[in-house]
């Protein structure tokens, strides 16, 4: 009989407040793939911290390949040859390809690094997995693909009996998948173990062996992929059916009122792009990453100089304004909702309260301003953009995904935002509260809002738009009516010519 | 979960930044004040109050320029040589002749004008402060040198009412300081300005793609910090009657402490012009102290030290505590093991 990799007995971990994980028991067997699945707050990333020695157990037994480990730390379980990919990159930018890969461990002669040596020994580690990257690269001109397999390439030494890989997926496009999981099946034949998080049932169908469903901190099963069906997971993943029906579309927009028009926009990125949305309407821009749906939303609402063309908006009055910058966009009713809320969006230690006022401490033009309004005013917008919440003086950064991009939209409620833009609007948000954004997109473009959604998730945006437009590599290269905006058919816009 | 029984005016009061970092320093204010004025009553008596404020009124007015600095993220090391830089000019001008107002006028012009151009140099090319301001450090006390020929120069009796006078028995110094902590608590409080410092030293650039105009921001904050910088080396002047260019080196770092004392982090986004005023007291307060205590003076700088290094480790304990398990007393963190875990009944 094989000795299992990991096995996680009745692991239990609490925080004030929350019961994270409580019995949750998980064995890794040799050479699979093992995926994690389950919504946010259900307890992946606690466990898996824990099964990495990142945190510790309140109770419960850790054994790595057969020994029980009473303390785990990050370096004792290292050791034992499990090693971790978190989401957040951990890499010295300006160090080449080589150093990062054998970052705690370059090659010494005469107590100096062997450079000739470590070059080669990258060399072999990136050949054993097929990974093709210029070893002298500094890392910081890499993609963010490219620095996954950087990480990767690093993580596995001769020792490596288990790579852990949180939500691996969740900054890829659709095109970096491929190379990916051509890397975990290498791992894989190598007789390497591979524990996957992930919220995406496709990505786990493609890949796993076999599957544990958490929810609320318990395991609510496991078992070999075959015996599942991505409906069965989600099902059990959410404890109900989720519908995935589109959203009630109310209106199509008034289109004899255009808001705003991009028109024949260029810039290192983007090349001739022309578009316009009226008052009620969603458009969603879409494509894969490179093809510059983030660009041209920050460009939009002006916070990013074009070297040609131009983006007007117009008034109730239908005058035309043309953008030029970020702060003036704003003054005109232009709603900016970047994909990176926690570092372009809030201010993460401040207030519910603080981050909703934002918006309009930004916009209007009296110096004076009394702190009893402000509040009162936050107070009356937080229950309108339905964010769920003890009160507006808890701090946003404790808030869910979901909840914080609510705060990100009462922001701009609360200026009566007249276009509101947004970058990747459910980045980072689970699937049930995805539900709740769309429904707040919809109400949002029935009170009068122009809606342009910048996103490159295809299923997203075939759900939510009335409009699809898509781009590649900087062009836009066609576009759909919502209700015909299937992946499948998305994707063959994208992909054609 | 836990109900809060406490008033709403109660909570909020516990509950905000600036009781949380006030409390304990108004605290070590009153036990030392005590302790002093039991080893010797004159601590507590009439002008020692007096004397203790006007001691660090200067420090006071240029450290409240720096918390506006520091709360938008910025730093400016370079004002302790420019106060005293201020402080030559304005001598030098009435050696040459000039009127007293056009003096302060012409000082405050320049010092504005350094202040915008550090501001233009951090907000548009993105110059790291702390380099940029470390050089303007060593320019200033250079030009205050070659302005003085290297020695004090002597303002005569010139500026004495700005300096040495009194209003309602209180000298100037004193009012010059409480009349700016009432002004700029005022600013960062109730006015957009000063939401606008707060949320660009919080997050940068969300701010600014919030609509924030992040870089005017900076920019007024650095010529408010260096014009308050510019009368404070003049007031400064005023009191010995002499613009001394090695006045007040470490005036800069004594700033820079105080506004940390009061709730300040470097990373931007948090202080407050009046916890910046119960630092300087502080400050004030141990340093006088110590004299009354016939503490030798080279442990001045130690005590000092440690006064800083011992807030800044309260206020990181504080704030890890105040991550990993929420908002609590810090003393009730320590001792969590004990407590029962809350299950949430509801979801």
């Amino acid at each position: 009989m094989t000795v299992n990799v990991l096995e996680l007995r009745e692991i239990s971990k609490s925080f004030p407040g929350v019961q994270a994980l409580s019995n949750v028991s998980l064995i890794v067997r040799p050479g699979t793939v093992h995926a994690i699945c389950g919504e946010n707050g259900a307890g992946k990333s606690t466990l898996i911290k824990i099964a990495t020695g990142a945190q510790s157990a309140d109770s419960g037994v850790i054994q790595i390949c057969g020994d029980r480990i009473d303390h785990a730390s990050r370096r004792t379980v290292q050791n034992l040859g499990v090693r971790a990919i978190f989401q957040e990159r951990q890499i010295a930018p300006d160090l080449s390809v080589t150093e990062n890969v054998l970052l705690d461990r370059l090659p010494k002669r005469f107590g100096r690094v062997d450079w000739k040596n470590a070059k080669i020994q990258a060399k072999q580690r990136m050949n054993a997995l097929e990974i093709i990257l210029d070893i002298d690269t500094p890392v910081r001109n890499l993609s963010v693909a490219q620095l996954q397999m950087m990480e990767i390439a690093r993580a596995v030494s001769l020792d490596a009996r288990l790579i852990v890989m949180d939500e691996p997926t969740a900054s890829l496009s659709r095109h970096e998948l491929e190379p990916l999981f051509r890397v975990i099946n290498k791992l894989r034949d190598g007789g390497v173990s591979v524990l996957f998080i992930s919220h995406h049932l496709d990505e786990v169908f493609a890949i796993a062996d076999e599957i544990t469903v958490m929810r609320d901190g318990v395991v609510i099963s496991h078992g070999e992929i075959s015996e599942f069906t991505p409906a069965s997971i989600a099902e059990l993943m959410f404890g109900r059916t989720v519908s995935s029906s589109q959203a009630d579309r109310m209106s199509q927009g008034d289109l004899s009122k255009p808001r705003l028009v991009i028109n024949k926009v260029c810039s290192d990125r983007l090349n001739d792009v022309s578009l316009s949305v009226s008052a009620g309407e969603i458009v969603s821009v879409t494509g894969g990453i490179g093809a510059g749906v983030s660009e041209l939303a920050r460009m939009a609402a002006g916070g990013m100089l074009k070297s040609s063309g131009e983006i007007l908006v117009y008034d109730d009055s239908r005058e035309s304004h043309a953008i030029s910058s970020r702060r003036q966009a704003l003054n005109l009713g232009v709603a900016y909702l970047p994909a990176d809320r926690k570092r372009k969006g809030l201010l993460l230690e401040r207030t519910l309260s603080d981050n909703i006022v934002l918006g309009q401490q930004a916009a209007g033009s009296n110096p004076i301003l009394t702190p009893r309004k402000v509040s009162e005013s936050a107070r009356a917008i937080a229950p309108s953009a339905n964010i769920k919440a003890a009160n507006v003086d808890v701090v946003v950064g404790t808030l869910s995904g979901g909840n914080q991009q609510k705060v990100m939209i009462g922001r701009w409620m609360g200026v009566n935002a007249r276009i509101m833009i947004f970058d990747e609007p459910t980045a980072g948000i689970d699937i049930a509260s995805k539900f709740e954004i769309y429904s707040e997109l919809r109400r949002l473009a029935d009170s009068g809002v122009a809606i342009l959604i910048c996103s490159t998730d295809f299923q997203e945006v075939g759900q939510v738009s009335d409009r699809v437009i898509v781009m590649r590599s900087g062009n836009i290269v066609g576009e759909v009516e919502g209700s015909k905006a299937t992946e499948g058919r998305l994707l063959e816009m994208e992909m054609s010519k | 979960m836990n109900v809060d029984n406490r008033s709403p005016l109660k909570q909020r009061i516990l509950r905000s930044d600036g009781a949380r970092f006030m409390a304990p320093l108004i605290v070590a204010i009153i036990a030392i004040s005590l302790y002093t004025n039991g080893e010797n009553g004159n601590f507590l008596g009439g002008d020692n109050l007096k004397n203790i404020l006007l001691q660090v009124s200067v420090l006071g007015i240029i450290a409240t320029g720096q918390t506006l600095l520091i709360a938008a993220g910025q730093l400016d090391l370079s004002v302790a040589t420019l106060a005293a830089l201020a402080g030559v000019i304005g001598a030098t001008r009435i050696n040459d002749g000039g009127s007293e107002l056009w003096a302060v006028v012409l000082v405050l012009l320049i010092c504005a004008l350094f202040g915008l151009l550090w501001g233009i140099l951090v907000a548009g090319l993105k110059i790291p402060p702390f380099i940029l301001t470390l050089g303007g450090t060593s320019l200033f006390a250079s030009i205050a040198l070659r302005i003085s020929k290297s020695s004090p120069v002597p303002a005569r009796e010139r500026f004495e009412w700005l300096g040495r006078a009194k209003v309602f028995g209180v000298q100037t110094p004193i009012w010059y300081f409480l009349i700016v902590v009432v002004i700029a608590a005022f600013v960062m409080r109730y006015t957009r300005f000063g939401r606008h410092v707060y949320a660009t030293g919080s997050n940068e650039e969300a701010s600014y793609l919030t609509g924030i105009p992040t870089a005017r921001t900076k920019v007024l904050c650095f010529v408010i910090s260096s014009t308050l910088a510019g009368f404070a080396g003049l007031v400064a002047m005023a009191r010995i009657s002499t613009g001394d260019p090695r006045n007040g080196s470490q005036l800069a770092l004594q700033a820079i402490a105080a506004v940390v004392l009061g709730g300040g982090t470097l990373a931007g986004g948090r202080g407050s012009p009046i916890g910046t005023f119960i630092g300087v007291v502080l400050l004030a307060v141990v340093q006088s102290a110590l004299t009354f205590n016939n503490v030798q003076t080279f442990w001045n700088d130690a005590v000092f030290g440690l006064v800083l290094i011992f807030a800044v480790v309260v206020t990181a304990i504080g704030d890890l505590r105040r991550r990993r398990f929420g908002a609590r007393p810090i003393l009730a963190s320590f001792i969590r093991r004990n407590e029962p875990v809350q299950v949430p009944s509801e979801k």
